[in-house]
């Protein structure tokens, strides 16, 4: 189970995004110095393209993207260390280009007939480095990558150039773009950061009052700790290196209902090292604080689906926007003739109600001091990460960019990412909701009341958080999207207190659920994870205000029943 | 469905440098008490109204620590040292012996849900407890299920059970090991350079275009306890050593070749200078392999087989087809769809399998021979039984007995201690030739069926089972080494024609053909075998293999300004 989790399926590429949310900032850069691994890297693209430039049609461009990872990883369950792992690896990901910035190996594929399998690209395959800075390996297998990406670069530029063009308005495959030189200083020892011995303890001690509860069947604290070197050289001249540490504690507990359903709560919890998380005091006590929780949705009672006004809160409203609407922002999209294309013709047209704006902005490392996991320097393409207000005043101004060019946006504004392998396209960052015309909470909770009357709904939905979702933008199936709530409460018009319910998804489709966006508060707050999309698994936050909907849509959640054991959990006499 | 088995790191027990004591009464191994005292607690009280209690309960835990180093070209790729504990084996029986929730169908394993509690990597007795009671719940529920619903079945048969197919279950004794590893420390940075080093000899050879230096070593215990009064704990180490080198000429096409061995401890490996020989060899090897001609033939007719071969031929044979030295654990439906089932092995006792001279016995105890390390050595087999030390599987070419665990689905079966597999396997031969008489044989042979030259094969099929071997003239007996050649269609009556057999024995540690998909013995399998068997008719083919042909654009950075 995994927590903060926003998913994009796409049925033609199979694509699955997941947003899990986790807290990281980046270290300050410093002075460009020497990096042994850099030299090494520069030294072999540089023969590289010396001696391509002998050949009849050479690249036109050669970047190597390495990650330099340190990782560890412990668990725990009911107060026992389940999973202890570190790891240190190097991963090269190689990108040749053949063509030039207007046509080259990464024009889109419009008619898959007019190609036959040995033209297609393979993708960019990642292959493992060695850990020494010992030119004579690194340089032979950067060699091998080379030699196996142009390859497949110049065959499928062949076939493209031989099938036929259907576009009426030729847009460029690559931006050309200014190159950018940045080297951080080194990284700390990962030892510095991550004492494993201080934490299996400290993941014991949190998972541990779960196993007072006998209804609780499924208790786990969990920390990752990563610390990462990132280098982009390119043959146009980017020389950027790139640190990013992150530490993400998550607590997961589950509880089985009366009726045998299976209940899950998440907590997590983001900084840049171990020792900027939150104390063991004031875990522990969230810790206990899920308990309650846990213990109150064993009797809760399960929702049945509805569709009437709602309120979302802060945290659910972040994941909302990441879904409907910031998946359908991502430039590249807009050239796929697959995807659905849901803003494709609507620039300068009012999308959102006016009083709300809409940023991405990666340059944001903190908010409230919390430190945002979608902050970045250089994006993966090494454009340098720019604010970007998608929506203002409710009207369509841009798209999020990559270095693929689509119609009337020609260049980056420094949104390509990809998770090491993968080719980077355009993805969310800091996604932050700005709302010019605040209603507070307790007007909101009166708005939804009374449209609960008007539309003849006993209750309206207030869901105070959730755990992730995914949604479609693919033309073969619906362009929906499913949230999934952990906390969701029946709001009453005859002023019963609040009613916690269990068992509920947020579902619909995207310009219904923008055209029924009524209100929002001032009170933003931060959702942090990970996005999974085509380009792999990337950090995001969103923050957003609490907002009333008009109108949402709720089905039952999947239930997982497990028969209660026989005999007692065996616990400590 | 009543167990839980992991499938994977089942490893056979390496006793080797392990201090046994078999010793009486409560244990204070934290992981051996919080398993007796689960099951204890389990056998006396785990039961669902109206179903019947279980009658037999057996855990295992497998808890190791794998070092893994991988190098190439003189760096470090990978460094890792991981802790595993992981329970092998959860089984829950109801009903008795004879007649269980594993009598009338054949599949036993019991889905783990979603809320599975993983072991503690810590002797953390509540934790331990706790993950076995999870595991132990859902196992009962569905054996007592299947349990009442085998009743309902039976009843409805209006057969009395011995009259149709089942399964019962042997009784076992109770028996205490409790053995520790003798002190060991891994040294691994040691380790590092020396894989640094020996990987750092591919650089001189910038046409091998692949290559890495890998070695794991595992060091571990594994438990057993059940309801019958079985109390294990046995260590294990095991050591792999592999460098392999990979190829490819200007045609496009491929060559490989690999050094491996298996020990038990990394000091026992050969020292870094043999390695190096050894690499350097394979290296020289490699590189002239594309220049050999190719086997281009489909060869019918006798073959001798050379080193290491003879036990994978052995292995082959005995293991991988449906004619195999296992007892049959599968039983026919009683209603509904049937099929062919496999060959009856249980049906064979008695019967010439193989040639008269060979004779074959299971020694699982053994742990060395002639000064090599039997890396599949065991004591105690996965479901707590104890082999005896020899096992005579094939007397005289008759088969006498087969490899069996608990499961009892045959009149002649027993439960012999084998569930993990065989461990060591002895083959000797009443025939004893020099190698020289087995050429003059090989060639007598080959001229007698009119063949124009005869093989001998002396090096181990590699990847994909494909090797080199060497066409012997019928005329004056010289030797040609050819590429490509698969050997195929290995089945019981390979061996029932034999010609002639090497007078001196060699121990070989092998990769094993899986045991019919069950993984059990982790892949491995000691061999003592004739240095040399001549066996009268093999067939032998040649292999297309796939021809990469690429440009190089760019040259080598290794050869550059060479």
């Amino acid at each position: 189970m995994i927590h903060g989790n926003f998913r994009r399926l796409s049925l033609s590429k199979n694509i699955i995004l997941s947003l899990i949310f986790t807290f990281f900032a980046t270290k300050s850069f410093g002075q460009a110095q020497q990096d042994d691994l850099l030299v090494i890297v520069e030294s072999e693209l540089n023969r590289e393209m010396t001696e391509f430039k002998k050949l009849s049609q050479p690249p036109y461009f050669l970047a190597y993207r390495i990650y330099d990872s340190h990782s560890g990883y412990l668990s725990s369950s009911f107060g026992s260390l389940v999973g202890s792992d570190t790891d240190h690896s190097r991963i090269l990901v190689t990108d040749v280009k053949v063509g030039d910035y207007s046509f080259d190996s990464s024009h889109p594929i419009t008619n898959y007939e007019d190609f036959d399998g040995y033209d297609m690209p393979g993708g960019r395959a990642a292959v493992e480095l060695p850990l020494d800075n010992k030119p004579e390996a690194i340089k032979l297998i950067l060699w091998q990558q080379t030699q196996n990406s142009y390859r497949q670069s110049l065959n499928f530029f062949k076939a493209l150039k031989n099938a036929p063009q259907t576009e009426e308005k030729p847009i460029a495959d690559f931006s050309k773009e200014k190159s950018q030189v940045f080297i951080a200083p080194p990284l700390r020892d990962f030892s510095e950061i991550f004492d494993a011995a201080i934490w299996s303890e400290k993941v014991k001690k949190y998972s541990a009052p779960f196993s007072k509860h006998s209804d609780i069947i499924d208790a786990e604290a969990a920390l990752e700790v990563s610390t990462e070197r990132k280098y982009l050289i390119t043959s146009e001249g980017a020389r950027i290196v790139q640190n990013r540490t992150f530490a993400y504690l998550t607590i997961r507990g589950s509880i089985r209902a009366v009726d045998g359903d299976i209940i899950p709560l998440h907590q997590s919890y983001f900084a840049l090292e171990p020792s900027q998380l939150p104390t063991d005091e004031t875990v522990l006590l969230d810790v206990e604080k899920m308990i309650v929780k846990l213990n109150l949705l064993r009797t809760a009672p399960v929702a049945e689906p509805y569709t009437g006004p709602a309120i979302l809160y802060s945290r659910a409203a972040g994941v909302f926007f990441h879904e409907i609407f910031g998946h359908r922002v991502e430039g590249h999209r807009l050239k796929d003739k697959n995807d659905g294309q849901t803003f494709k013709g609507k620039l300068q047209e009012q999308v959102l109600p006016k009083s709300l704006s809409v940023t991405f902005d990666p340059t944001l490392s903190t908010f409230n001091g919390q430190p945002l996991n979608g902050h970045y320097q250089f994006d993966d393409e090494g454009i340098v990460g720019q604010k970007v207000k998608v929506v203002e005043n409710g009207i369509l101004k841009t798209f999020l960019m990559s270095r693929t060019p689509i119609e009337s946006f020609s260049n980056s504004n420094g949104h390509g990412r990809a998770q090491a392998g993968a080719e980077a396209v355009s993805r969310q960052s800091n996604l932050l909701i700005e709302n010019t015309k605040s209603v507070p909470m307790s007007q909101m909770r009166k708005m939804l009341v009374n449209e609960c009357k008007k539309q003849r709904k006993p209750y309206g939905y207030l869901f105070m958080d959730v755990v992730g979702g995914f949604t479609t933008t693919n033309r073969y199936m619906p362009n929906a999207f499913n949230i999934f709530p952990t906390e969701v409460y029946r709001v009453y018009t005859d002023g019963r207190p609040d009613e916690l319910v269990r068992g509920v998804d947020l579902i619909g489709t995207p310009l219904a659920m923008f055209a029924a966006i009524q209100a929002a508060d001032d009170k933003n707050e931060v959702f942090t994870g990970f996005c999974g999309a085509e380009s792999g698994s990337v950090p995001v936050t969103a923050i957003s205000p609490s907002l009333f909907v008009q109108r949402i849509e709720t089905q039952k959640k999947p239930m997982t029943q497990i028969e209660k054991n026989i005999l007692e959990r065996p616990v400590i006499k | 469905m009543n167990r839980y088995f992991c499938h994977t790191l089942l490893l056979l027990l390496f006793l080797v440098n392990a201090i046994p004591s078999f010793a009486q009464g409560q244990t204070d191994d934290v992981i051996l008490k919080a398993m007796q005292d689960e099951l204890n607690r389990n056998m006396a009280d785990l039961k669902l109204p109206n179903y019947d209690k279980p009658f037999f309960i057996m855990y295992g835990i497998q808890d190791q620590k794998d070092y893994t180093i991988t190098a190439t070209l003189g760096s470090l790729v990978r460094s890792t040292e991981k802790s595993f504990r992981f329970k092998t084996n959860t089984r829950v029986l109801v009903g008795d012996y004879s007649f269980n929730d594993e009598s009338l169908e054949d599949n036993l394993t019991s889905a783990p849900t979603a809320l599975e509690i993983a072991l503690p990597l810590d002797d953390d007795y509540i934790g331990i407890r706790r993950s076995l009671w999870s595991s132990t719940d859902k196992v009962y529920r569905d054996a007592a299920r299947h349990f009442q619903r085998h009743q309902q079945t039976l009843k409805e048969t209006g057969k009395a059970l011995a009259d149709i197919p089942h399964r019962s279950f042997a009784k076992g004794s109770p028996i205490k090991v409790v053995s520790a590893h003798s002190p060991y420390s891994f040294d691994k940075s040691k380790w590092e350079q020396q894989l640094k080093k020996l990987s750092s000899l591919f650089l001189h050879h910038p046409s091998i275009q692949n290559s890495t230096v890998i070695m794991q070593f595992t060091e571990g215990y594994k438990y057993l306890v059940n309801s019958e009064g079985v109390v294990a704990k046995i260590p294990f180490r095991k050591t792999s050593f592999m460098s392999v080198g990979q190829l490819k000429n200007a045609e496009g096409e491929f060559a490989w070749d690999q050094v491996s061995h298996q020990t038990f401890l990394p000091d026992e490996l050969p020292s870094e200078d043999q390695l190096k020989k050894e690499i350097e060899d394979m290296i020289v090897a490699l590189e002239k392999q594309l220049s050999i001609p190719k086997f281009e033939d489909e060869y019918n007719g006798p073959v001798l087989l050379v080193g290491p071969v003879v036990a994978d031929v052995f292995s082959s044979v005995l293991f991988s087809g449906p004619e195999n030295i296992l007892a049959s654990n599968t039983i026919p439906r009683l209603t509904g769809f049937q099929y062919q089932a496999e060959p009856l092995m249980d049906t064979k006792i008695g019967k010439s399998v193989f040639h008269e001279s060979l004779t074959i016995k299971a020694k699982p105890k053994l742990k060395s021979y002639n000064g090599t390390v039997l890396a599949s050595t065991f004591e105690i087999d996965d479901e707590g039984i104890v082999p005896k030390d020899e096992l005579t599987i094939v007397e005289k070419g008759v088969l006498k007995n087969l490899l069996n665990d608990r499961t009892i689905t045959h009149p002649t079966q027993s439960a012999n201690g084998f569930s993990g597999g065989p461990g060591v396997l002895e083959v000797t031969s009443t025939q004893k030739n020099s190698e020289k008489e087995l050429k003059e044989k090989l060639i007598t042979k080959a001229k007698s069926e009119g063949l124009d030259y005869a093989l001998i094969i002396r090096n181990s099929p590699a990847l994909m089972g494909i090797m080199n071997v060497y066409k012997v003239s019928i005329n004056d007996g010289s030797e040609e080494l050819v590429r490509n050649a698969v050997y195929d269609g290995m089945n019981f009556k390979t061996l029932k024609r034999i010609l002639g057999a090497s007078e001196t024995y060699i121990a070989h540690n092998l990769n094993v053909a899986d045991l019919q998909g069950t993984g059990q013995n982790g892949g491995m399998g000691s061999y003592i075998v004739p240095n040399a068997l001549l066996i009268e008719d093999m067939q032998v083919n040649q292999v297309q293999l796939p021809i990469l042909k690429e440009e190089e654009y760019v040259a080598n950075p290794l050869l550059q300004g060479k």
